[in-house]
């Protein structure tokens, strides 16, 4: 069924390409989110994924891979979106938190430690991470998804693995940025 | 090993319970209502022509075709035929008119055709073998080679070049202040970023004068991380702003053409630019 309206919208079918877009957004939407953690941003990386898949569907060469290529320009939208936010966002300071005692026990506790975690890193390691745990998707389909090779994707999750790692310890430290920040020039 | 483990679980359970998240509907809605006025990019041809996927309907009709075409050639190679080798049937003399419910269809071979509304330049065309009319709008017209490996042939009334089909921020750049006359749209296209161009060549087609340059592109475009997607935009033509685009790797074999002052891309993707040869010396605009 999907094969066929996606044959159809690739021929001009506004109506056929509606049903699809209206199937996706949600998910295309969710993945927006996770990567750019913005809301607002994540609806413009949706939408903007959604145009151009419209725009670029004729060249789709295998329809039964649209699921997949919707992955890429979502991804592709979001990493436009994101470069356009470090424009207007580096003049932004980024507080220190609060030093206080992890609660270890607590699952609410963790989750928000790892939702900080993810904030720092790059929309690129967190793209890989959604595309991974999220998604679900192998390493060759990840790959796919990023059009990369599958070494690369393998070598970037592995990164972003590890820069979350740092992420959460640094969360854990006292923040040096505010002892600096309290230093006389 | 574990650590990296745990914290891929708690990466993956964390994602796990993420609630799943509704788009507002102003995304879909705003996203169609962009769609609306927004052309799909043309695609010139998507190579490898191999490749590409066939129905069992498809198959079936070039199995008929084949078996017809050797049927026809054991006839005439049974004793007495002495025209084997003779000169080929002469076309229909009157043209057979293409009108837009043609587009999908099948061209007989050796039938002289004429391409009128809604394209704004009429011409007449024949071909070789069976094509495919693809495409016909108001300042663009395609056919396509039902015969593996035999390419497309596409004509433009062009009315832009693109300079930097792949510009990695912003989408494609057009070239600006382009003068559109033959030298000037070929000029462009020599110049295309991250494409190379052969020897320019005076051509004429069907007493239109011109020139003929072939370009060719290595972009991979899996990685080259092109702003505008994974299509190569190359020209605007009447009626789509968005143009005519190709993939990356590929050559294009251009005839630019002006004929009573409009510019005229006649472009051709096919294995050998021998393959479009008789196609294209068959194009009389009026």
């Amino acid at each position: 069924m999907q094969t066929e309206l996606v044959e159809l919208a690739r021929r001009g079918d506004r109506e056929a390409f509606g049903v699809l877009a209206n199937g996706a957004v949600d998910r295309l939407y969710g993945i927006a989110r996770l990567i750019l953690r913005d809301t607002e941003l994540a609806e413009d990386a949706t939408q903007d994924a959604l145009v151009r898949a419209w725009r670029d569907l004729p060249s789709l060469r295998d329809v039964e891979r649209f699921d997949a290529w919707l992955y890429r320009l979502v991804v592709r939208a979001c990493a436009d979106v994101g470069r356009d936010r470090r424009r207007w966002r580096t003049e932004m300071i980024v507080l220190p938190k609060e030093p206080s005692e992890p609660d270890r026990t607590s699952e609410l506790a963790d989750r928000d430690q790892l939702e900080r975690g993810l904030r720092r890193l790059t929309n690129a390691q967190r793209t890989i991470l959604v595309l991974s745990f999220h998604l679900g998707l192998s390493p060759s389909e990840t790959a796919d998804a990023l059009a990369i090779p599958v070494g690369t994707a393998k070598s970037r999750l592995h990164y972003a693995i590890e820069a979350l790692r740092a992420a959460l310890a640094a969360d854990e430290r006292p923040s040096v940025g505010a002892q600096r920040k309290d230093r006389p020039a | 090993m574990t650590a990296n483990h745990d914290l891929e679980r708690r990466v993956a359970d964390y994602y796990a319970n993420e609630s799943p998240q509704r788009a507002p509907d102003r995304v879909l809605v705003d996203a169609l209502n962009t769609i609306e006025s927004i052309p799909q990019r043309r695609v010139l041809a998507l190579v490898p022509w191999r490749f590409r996927p066939m129905n069992m309907y498809a198959k079936l009709a070039i199995a008929a075709a084949a078996v017809v075409v050797v049927a026809i050639v054991g006839y005439n190679l049974l004793p007495g035929r002495g025209d084997v080798g003779g000169p080929s049937p002469s076309p229909t003399q009157t043209p057979v008119p293409i009108v837009l419910a043609n587009v999908g269809h099948l061209l007989q071979k050796d039938t002289t055709y004429r391409v009128g509304i809604p394209y704004d330049l009429p011409f007449t065309i024949r071909f070789p073998e069976a094509y495919q009319l693809h495409r016909l709008e108001i300042g663009e017209v395609q056919f396509e080679s039902v015969t593996v490996g035999n390419g497309a042939v596409t004509v433009d009334l062009v009315d832009g070049v693109f300079s930097d089909p792949c510009h990695t921020e912003g989408g494609p750049q057009k070239a600006p202040d382009l003068p559109m006359t033959v030298d000037g749209v070929v000029d462009a296209l020599t110049n295309l970023v991250d494409f190379d161009a052969g020897p320019v060549t005076d051509a004429t087609i069907g007493g239109r004068t011109g020139k003929a340059v072939t370009i060719s592109n290595s972009i991979d475009t899996e990685t080259a991380a092109c702003s505008g997607g994974p299509m190569l935009p190359l020209w605007t033509f009447r009626s789509n702003p968005e143009g005519s685009a190709t993939n990356g790797g590929t050559t294009q074999y251009l005839w630019v053409l002006d004929v009573d002052g409009t510019v005229v891309i006649v472009a051709g993707e096919a294995a050998q630019v021998g393959d479009l040869e008789p196609v294209i010396k068959a194009i009389v605009f009026e």
